[in-house]
């Protein structure tokens, strides 16, 4: 339960926070609306001259690029302020605030900082998903809604998974090197259907940073292209990489010692 | 002028150990420079999918996008990110007392960033060059007459950058005027796509606008499409959009720097 409140303090500190930079809010809706008009003006370029690409028709890949939204979204909310967080406060010896407090590390080291305005991104996002698949039979409805919900949530899970690992290497290689940047480069890949790319790449942006989980999988799921078992898969590697990686990150803070320890 | 040029060796010396203690974080930023025309290579390769689309077929998107990515390199700049937080944290404040023009800190930083980057890039570009066999109808001659347009397209893209970056002057909100900027430079710039590609009012929007001279047209010459007359032309039309951006760049200075207050100015 005291995990429950803590999240809610979370957001409603950022809200508070955000809440006082209202012509900013405006601002940065502009600059993804901008984003989002830019790639559909690439699709559209590009569709003039093909009907498919790596067999997706343009609505297709105009949803994908809603759940692209959405998903840089949820990561710039929730995720990569939190993993900043945690990567500088290793580095500067400060974690053992966070350690001291009486609240699973992990967890709190998640959830602590949220920025609410990349919202925004997601909600962008879901209009375009809406707007693209509005003359899609069966892509609205329960049913679908529930697979693409268990799709993005599996896809998401992974990614902090992995992210969360490459943070925690952070407690043996105290140097700080841009992981973030490398993650983004990655998500960009994502702004298309993996399938585009040749298959070690695929492989790549599966396996290794997994964007193919997090974007074109789900995306599948609208389409009803998603068997259930595939989606089974999906999440049950999802709870094997939470387990993996909240293994490593207990070994990970076995080795830390803070400024004062 | 000689006490500009006679600072540039330390501006330079400077610029270079400063990234050098950077340089894991440089050659990641570096690595977005490979990124986006890898994925538009990748999307028209699918989109092509062996076909010819306006007189491109594989190795010629392939040498488009690879050519595009070692000149976005030499052309590029960033101020327009850094120029902001230096007039918002009145660090340009301390700058403004050097008997010099501030300017010229960042065209060192960007030398020396561009020249070292060589280092890590060019080994991954030869990778690049031997996966993806590109090919063009290249002459001898399209390479050194693409030299000056190289530098002219650097020095024009850094003089209108720096000029969308001292919007920062006037408004906090620089990133949402500089998504603008590179949204258009995106389909009039090439960045997307060679220019042959798209609609016609693009194509006839972007044959003359300026961001077809600050990173494609040396591209275009190599890709060797270009006749001698058109590479002229192309060089008469970048040096006048080199010589707008200077004069914007001192008219906005000027501007500018006379409603800058910030702390110690």
């Amino acid at each position: 339960m005291r995990a429950l409140t803590l999240l809610v303090a979370s957001l409603r500190a950022s809200l508070e926070a955000e809440m006082a930079y209202r012509a900013d809010w405006f601002a940065r809706l502009a600059q993804t609306g901008m984003g989002i008009l830019t790639t559909l003006g690439a699709l559209w370029v590009v569709f003039a001259h093909t009907d498919s690409l790596a067999g997706w028709k343009l609505h297709e890949i105009v949803a994908l690029l809603g759940v692209f939204y959405i998903v840089t979204g949820l990561i710039g909310t929730v995720l990569s302020p939190n993993m900043a967080r945690i990567m500088r406060e290793v580095r500067e010896g400060t974690l053992d605030f966070l350690l001291l407090k009486p609240v699973n590390a992990q967890y709190f080291a998640s959830i602590r900082q949220i920025a609410l305005w990349r919202l925004t991104e997601t909600g962008l996002g879901l209009v375009l998903v809406g707007w693209s698949l509005r003359s899609t039979p069966g892509a609205i409805g329960l049913a679908a809604a529930l697979r693409f919900v268990l799709a993005l949530g599996a896809g998401m899970v992974i990614l902090y998974s992995f992210w969360l690992a490459l943070v925690t290497t952070t407690f043996w290689f105290v140097k700080i090197v841009n992981i973030e940047e490398i993650v983004w480069q990655a998500v960009e890949a994502g702004r298309y259907p993996v399938d585009i790319y040749p298959r070690w790449l695929r492989f790549g942006l599966s396996y290794i940073i997994p964007v193919a989980f997090v974007i074109t999988v789900p995306s599948r799921s609208l389409l009803g292209r998603l068997g259930w078992g595939e989606l089974a898969a999906a999440i049950l590697l999802a709870g094997a990489a939470f387990a993996a990686t909240a293994f490593f990150w207990r070994l990970g803070l076995r080795r830390y010692s803070g400024a004062s320890a | 002028m000689r006490y500009v040029l006679g600072a540039y060796p330390s501006l330079l010396r400077v610029a270079w150990a400063h990234m050098l203690q950077y340089r894991a974080e440089m050659v990641i930023w570096a690595i977005w420079g490979l990124v986006h025309p890898l994925i538009a290579l990748a999307v028209w390769s699918a989109a092509s999918g062996g076909r010819v689309i306006a007189g491109f077929d594989q190795r010629e998107f392939a040498a488009y996008f690879l050519l595009l990515m070692i000149f976005g390199h030499l052309t590029m700049s960033w101020d327009a990110f850094e120029f902001g937080w230096l007039v918002q944290s009145g660090r340009l404040s301390p700058k403004l007392l050097r008997p010099i023009h501030p300017v010229h800190e960042p065209i060192a930083y960007n030398v020396s960033y561009k020249v070292m980057m060589l280092v890590v890039l060019a080994p991954v570009w030869a990778v690049l060059f031997a996966y993806f066999r590109p090919w063009a109808p290249t002459q001898w001659w399209h390479i050194p007459a693409a030299v000056p347009a190289l530098l002219l397209a650097a020095a024009t893209r850094f003089l209108w950058n720096y000029c969308v970056a001292m919007i920062a002057f006037w408004t906090t909100k620089v990133d949402a005027i500089h998504q603008l900027y590179w949204s258009v430079d995106q389909f009039l710039g090439g960045r997307l796509g060679p220019l042959a590609v798209m609609p016609g009012f693009i194509r006839r929007a972007g044959a003359w606008a300026p961001f077809r001279y600050m990173t494609v047209f040396p591209v275009e010459i190599v890709m060797g499409r270009l006749s001698g007359t058109e590479v002229l032309v192309g060089l008469a039309v970048q040096l006048f959009w080199l010589g707008c951006g200077y004069l914007l760049f001192r008219v906005i200075w000027r501007m500018g720097i006379r409603q800058y207050a910030a702390v110690g100015a």
